[in-house]
């Protein structure tokens, strides 16, 4: 999906013509942020102070006679186009929704309530495990496949599942390092990714939320990457609780991550988690602090290929929103990489936009 | 005696006309659909989850809300019925928007509008002031003061 620059701006100046000729009107929106960072360690690029515009990501939707199509595009490093997400649906009812196409697998709730929006979510950075699979990221994020999910009032409260089938993922290399690849057009297995999400919102407690997922795959390794026999029987169960009282939301996701190496018949049991704390006060200046862990076995194949490392994580930051569409993020990260045996400190702020 | 209960009477009638006369300004909004929506009335929580594209169906039919363009209107309908301010709203449908592709209620330009449209879709939600509900067309599902 690399480098469809053209292809990618065929597909929106074609859905743009077509916006004048069908009578719908598909109105064009998106996200952009520019960020500067300093760092006293880590990755070199950072350690000077630089500023960067992260992704422009540009998404929109409609419903054309019942049908409903979302398209989102990410502008990344500035010069490559990544279709992020597209999907056609069809609403049957509140129970029952059901999507196909590219969408983001249901692990979780960071992953689907922010996506690519940057100033939707409460930090400059994403948890270092939920970054998407070609920023490193561990976790299948996107996917290509069937989707269904609903929202049903239960007596005990609302209940909302979503349950998927799609293309598992694979290990590639790109840009001279092993990623996660969500085999966009073909499978290079026979196993298809199952995976589900249920999540409760119980009447008893107003504003709580909880849920559990689950995403289970064979991932094996392509010819690109090193070395090439990667055969990875894995099964992610996650965890999360949202609690919303007065102007104080707390958020906690935990993840355990199964990964049976099929070939030497070894079993790794890995685990990551964040829990994040924010305070909004007059929906204007929003501090925030977040804690998250990553923890995995050195000889976990999966994780050797994909160079990961142990990795602590406390960011500190405030957040003031200029308005509902535009905020500034000014933030404190406190890095542990059990891996090198480094810790650094990161310091960033960032200006992003919804329009 | 006889002054101080004038007094009093006088004083006691104003407060009642006072307070007739507000209560009398006190000004309502109707939640008007189609009249072929399968219910005739509503709760003000199921209103809520309409306009936040969490209710998208009833029965088979697929509810189309709509907004109104008059500012004041639309302030007291997202204070009293959504309880949200209107800075919080729209940060909500864009937030709505972009993770679900669910559209956000289109926007009319007037009463007029409003109760036009509702009553050509199926489906068809939106919100005008009480008095100026008319037409064959769409049927009042819920009333709600609102203040003067």
């Amino acid at each position: 999906m690399k480098k469809m620059v053209m292809g990618g701006l065929i597909l929106l100046i074609s859905i743009l013509f077509l916006n004048g000729q069908s009578g719908y009107a598909f109105e064009l929106n998106g996200f952009a942020d520019v960020s500067f960072t300093k760092s006293t360690k880590g990755a070199d690029e950072f350690r000077k102070g630089d500023f960067a515009f992260g992704t422009l990501d540009l998404y929109l939707a409609q419903t054309l006679d019942d049908i409903d199509i979302l398209l989102e595009l990410g502008v990344e490093e500035g010069d490559e186009i990544d279709v992020e997400r597209l999907t056609i649906g069809y609403t049957f009812s509140d129970a029952l929704k059901l999507r196909v196409g590219r969408f983001h697998t249901p692990l979780g709730f960071w992953n689907n309530a922010y996506h690519h929006g940057v100033q939707l979510q409460p930090t400059i950075e994403r948890p270092d495990f939920l970054k998407f699979e070609d920023d490193g990221g561990i976790l299948p994020v996107h996917v290509v496949g069937a989707y269904a999910s609903g929202r049903v009032d239960t007596p005990v409260g609302v209940l909302e599942y979503g349950a998927m089938l799609g293309n598992g993922p694979k290990i590639t290399r790109e840009g001279g390092v092993d990623v996660l690849s969500p085999n966009n057009i073909s499978d290079n297995n026979n196993g298809k990714a199952i995976a589900f999400n249920v999540a409760l919102s119980p009447t008893v407690v107003s504003g709580l939320k909880l849920g559990v997922s689950g995403h289970t795959a064979e991932i094996k390794g392509d010819s690109t990457v090193s070395p090439t026999i990667i055969e990875i029987d894995q099964t992610i169960l996650g965890a999360a609780v949202i609690y919303s009282v007065a102007n104080v939301e707390i958020t906690g996701e935990y993840f355990s991550i199964q990964d049976k190496d099929a070939i030497a018949d070894k079993d790794y049991n890995n685990g990551a988690y964040y829990g994040l704390i924010t305070y909004a006060y007059k929906e204007k200046w929003i501090p925030y602090l977040m804690y998250e862990n990553m923890s995995i076995k050195d000889a976990d194949p999966y994780f050797m290929s994909l160079g990961t490392v142990d990795t602590t994580e406390l960011t500190t930051g405030l957040r003031y929103n200029i308005n509902y569409r535009s905020c500034l993020k000014g933030e404190y990260r406190r890095i542990i990489d059990g891996g090198d045996d480094l810790d650094w400190n990161e310091y960033a702020v960032q200006w992003a936009l919804a329009f | 005696m006889n002054n101080m209960v004038k007094w009093g009477g006088t004083v006691g009638v104003m407060v009642l006309l006072l307070w007739g006369n507000a209560y009398a300004m006190a000004k309502e909004l109707a939640v008007v659909s189609n009249k072929d929506f399968p219910s005739n009335a509503i709760t003000a929580a199921r209103v809520k989850e309409i306009y936040l594209g969490e209710k998208m169906t009833e029965g088979s039919v697929k509810i189309k809300p709509m907004e109104h363009n008059d500012e004041v209107l639309k302030k007291r309908f997202i204070e009293k019925i959504m309880g949200s301010s209107i800075d919080g709203y729209k940060a909500y449908w864009i937030k709505k928007f972009f993770q679900e592709g669910i559209i956000p209620p289109t926007n009319k330009a007037s009463s007029a509008d409003v109760l036009q449209s509702v009553a050509q879709t199926s489906g068809g939600i939106g919100y005008v002031w009480a008095d100026e509900v008319k037409g064959d067309g769409v049927k009042v599902l819920l009333k709600v003061e609102v203040g003067n």
